[in-house]
Parts: C-alpha cells; structure tokens; sequence
C-alpha cells in the first residue's frame, strides 16, 4: 500500500466503504510489522471510540466455531460424501498454500503451548498481557512470543523473547530477571523497559521507563541503561549505540501560536531550518500538541491543518502556500 | 487453466480443515463486518452464517479466486444485504439496530473527558474535514450521499477522511493509551 494512501485506505475501511480487496489490501498491510498493526489499531480505536469495540477486540475465535459447528451437518459425513471446492488452475495451489499458512497460524494460535520444560506465551495480532509472577508483568506485542523454562522463579528468571515486549518487573536481588533476545540480553535492575526487535530486524531497542537495565550481548558490549534512555543494539556489528535524545520524544503544545513562533520552535528543536515561503502564512494561528512525533510527521500535520504545503530543501524545510484556512 | 480435468480437486474434507480456516479468517472478517454493520453481535452472525454456507454448500461451490477472496466477497455481500434488511426493518420499527447500538454508547465507559479531548480535535479539524467526518462518522452517511450532499467527488471524500483521521490520530496521540484502555478489558 503506497503510504500516502494509508490513512484514505484506513478510514475508507472504517466508515464501511471498503471493498474486499480493499480490505484484503488493508489486512496484508496490517500484517507486514507491528508497527503498522499498531497504527491500525490507534485509528480503529480513535474511529469506534464511542462504539461497543470491546467484543470486537475479544471476539472468542474458539467459542465461535463452536457455534458454527453446533450448526454444521458433518456428522456421518465420510466416505459416502466427497465434497470438493472445484478450484481451478493456479488457485488450488494458492488455496492449498492457505490451508498451509492455516494450520501455521492454527499452531501459532495457541496463545499459550508448553513444550517439554518450557512454556510459550504468544501473541498472534493483538497484544497479550502475562503475568509471569507475583507483580511481574510482560505485555507481548502482536508477532511476538515469550518462552519461560521450566523453573522459572524458583532456580530462574530468564526469558526468551521473539520479537518485541514491555516489562514491569519486580526485581529481585537474589533472582534478577534476564530476557535473552537471540544472545542479546537485557538484565533488569528493578525496572519497567520495553523491548522492540523483530525477526527480520537488524535492530534490538530497549527504552528503559523507569528503573535501570543492563543491556549486553555474548561477545562483550554493554551498557548500563537508566530512566528514560534507550539503546540500540546492531545484530550485524554486534555494537550498542546509545539513543540520542531527540526533540521527537519532547511534547509540542501549540495554542493559537503563529505560525511563525510554530516554525521557530520546531526549528531550534530539531536543530534544522524550517523557512516559511510567503510573509501571508506567517500568522496562520495553529493550536494542536504533538507527542514523541517525527519532525515531517508534525509539519505533515501543520501544513494539512492549514492547508498548505512543506517540501524538503538541501538544508532543512519550506513551508509553502498564499493563504491559510483560518 | 481452465483444464480442470487434470487438476486434483482440492478437498475440503474434514472438519479440521474447516476449522483451520475459521481460525485463520474469522476475526478479520468479523473486523472487516463491524465496519458495515457498527455492531459487534451482528457482525459476529454475518459472519458465521458465511462460513455455515460455505460449509453447507462445499461441494456446490465453484471458487476461481482464492478462498480469502471468496470469504470476504462473501462477507461484503452478506453485510449489504444485512444493511438492506435493517434499513427495511428501521423503516417499520424504531427499536432498529442502529439505534440499538446508538443507545450501546452508554454502557461504553468513556472518560469525561477523554470524550471531550476527541470531541475538542473534531471541532477543531479544518472545515470541510471536519465536516465530511463528522458526517460520515455520526451521520452515517455513506461517501456517495456525502459527496451529493456537498457537491463534491467521492474522491474527495476519501481523501478528506484520510486526512481527518491523520491528523486526529496525531493530535490524541497523547491520549492513546488511556483511550485504548478505555476500550479493551
């Protein structure tokens, strides 16, 4: 889906106007990273904020298909019956390649699948909280999966994550919980922190929101993360790289500012140089807040609230248009 | 390809099977039905009334397309046609559906003033999106009576929602989790 159609293709769904390609389209997106998932979901949220969206999210996949099959006539069907769905050419390679993609996901969807001395936590499109133990939570982000062994708060605490989790963790001197990220490990010292990797990623983040971790791999990077930092471990360097804090993670708030006091702020913040094209705009009033967004997102926003335009230029932004919509 | 002599009928012959593609589709069929029918129990129906049929008529079925196209075709279809019939019984009955669902809005609980903050960033979108939105989202309209309401495109429709609901998403963004927890259990 090309992105400047994504919130047109999002909201086309929402308001019901979607066809089945479309929302085929919709779902394919959805599917390819979290982070899309969760864009998607904030804007259903938003979308059906006053609708009953709480059965939608829950909906009992298992109960359903009990009652569906309650209502299906295959008893006694068998070798007397052979029902097929004529599928012609290509597409019985496809439906056969679904049914295969099918029952991975039928094994995937098992939230929750012990394995000899381990247990498996996984979400499958939505996130799954888990308490691990008393006052130790982990909420695992869709695509995502979490294995405990056996043991696991008596002789451990070690975790094993597939992709991308938020920890609250209770911590203990004597046991300090370990989450082992592929020999990428992120040792708690009494902490919340939340890590963000996937697996065709060559990235493992770790933001810390409170407390203090230790990040390190089997080689012998480290680094001690406290509140409110990050840090980026490079699979193929094997290296750590600490976040800068950037202006993307400050809040904005804007009330009946101009448009230039909008521009400077932004500006000094992000260190670049936002110019304003004509002196027409520069008291377009804008009230709005903006929090832990991109730069372009921001000025995406501003300027389409105006109705106006932005272009990248050789040493920063241009703000464009004759008038203002206010 | 149309050679369907050579080609081994693919079998929908168990249960199993069937259950494997409930699993694999139901929900975001469900979620693709809700945005029709803005119900989640008659959402649920449709939907299961789809896959009864898909079951009930397997052998009867001629799919050319893949059987997720086929399901959500279906799903379309069948939500029209669901929309057909309450518009047919909001016409005889004013417990309809929808108003139904209108008065579902106060068992929601939705903080005060989280209310208010989404109410505050759609009064505060420009105009005409602000308009199309609210008109598309409250109204009920559909694009089309929108787009005749207003004597514009239905493409403009489109892109005006996509707009509004960009730069709504940025403007609650701060609110999102509070939102979210106000919607999930």
């Amino acid at each position: 889906m090309k992105e400047t159609n994504t919130d047109e293709l999002i909201s086309k769904y929402l308001a019901g106007e979607a066809g089945p390609e479309e929302a085929m389209e919709l779902e394919d997106w959805k599917e390819q990273s979290a982070d899309n998932l969760a864009y998607y979901l904030e804007c259903e949220k938003l979308f059906f904020a006053d609708y009953q969206i709480n059965a939608l999210t829950n909906t009992n996949i298992q109960a359903a298909f009990e009652t569906v099959k309650s209502k299906l006539d295959y008893e006694g069907y068998g070798a007397t019956h052979t029902p097929v769905f004529k599928l012609r050419g290509l597409f019985k390679y496809a439906a056969a390649i679904v049914l295969i993609a099918a029952s991975v996901l039928v094994f995937n969807y098992f939230n929750q699948s012990s394995g000899g001395d381990s247990t498996t936590y996984a979400a499958l499109d939505t996130q799954k909280k888990v308490v691990l133990e008393e006052s130790t939570v982990a909420v695992i982000e869709p695509n995502s999966s979490l294995t405990i062994d056996e043991g696991y708060g008596k002789t451990n605490r070690l975790v094993r994550l597939k992709g991308s989790a938020y920890f609250e963790v209770t911590h203990s001197e004597q046991l300090p919980m370990l989450v082992d990220v592929g020999n990428v490990y992120v040792k708690d010292i009494g902490t919340k922190f939340k890590i963000t990797t996937s697996p065709n990623q060559d990235t493992i983040s770790v933001l810390v929101d409170e407390g203090i971790v230790l990040l390190y791999d089997s080689i012998n990077a480290e680094v001690t993360l406290n509140k409110g930092e990050s840090a980026i471990y490079i699979k193929s360097q094997k290296k750590i790289v600490i976040a800068p804090e950037t202006a993307s993670t400050q809040t904005f708030a804007f009330t009946h500012h101009s448009l230039k006091e909008v521009v400077q702020k932004l500006s000094a913040a992000f260190n670049t140089n936002i110019s304003i094209e004509s002196k027409n705009i520069e008291d377009c009033r804008l009230t709005a807040r903006f929090t832990g967004e991109k730069l372009e997102t921001m000025l995406d926003v501003i300027t389409e609230t105006l109705e106006l335009t932005f272009t990248k230029t050789d040493n920063g932004y241009i703000i464009k248009g004759n008038r203002c919509n206010n | 390809m149309e050679n369907s002599k050579e080609e081994a009928p693919f079998k929908l012959d168990d249960i199993k099977a069937f259950e494997m593609l409930f699993n694999q589709y139901y929900k975001p069929l469900v979620n693709y039905s809700f945005t029709f029918l803005k119900d989640s129990g008659e959402a649920e129906d449709v939907v299961q009334q789809v896959y009864i049929n898909v079951w009930q008529k397997r052998d009867e079925i001629d799919i050319h397309t893949s059987l997720r196209a086929f399901l959500y075709k279906s799903v379309h279809n069948a939500c029209l046609n669901r929309i057909k019939q309450i518009a047919v019984r909001e016409t005889y009955a004013v417990d309809s559906i929808r108003t139904a669902t209108v008065e579902h809005t106060s068992d929601v609980v939705i903080a005060k003033e989280l209310k208010q903050k989404i109410d505050d960033a759609i009064n505060q979108l420009p105009e005409q999106c602000g308009k199309i939105f609210k008109m598309s989202r409250y109204g009920n309209l559909k694009y089309q009576q929108i787009a005749d309401t207003l004597g514009i495109s239905v493409k403009t429709v489109e892109n005006q929602m996509g707009k509004a609901l960009k730069i709504l998403r940025t403007e609650l963004k701060e609110y999102m989790p509070l939102l979210i927890l106000f919607t999930q259990i």
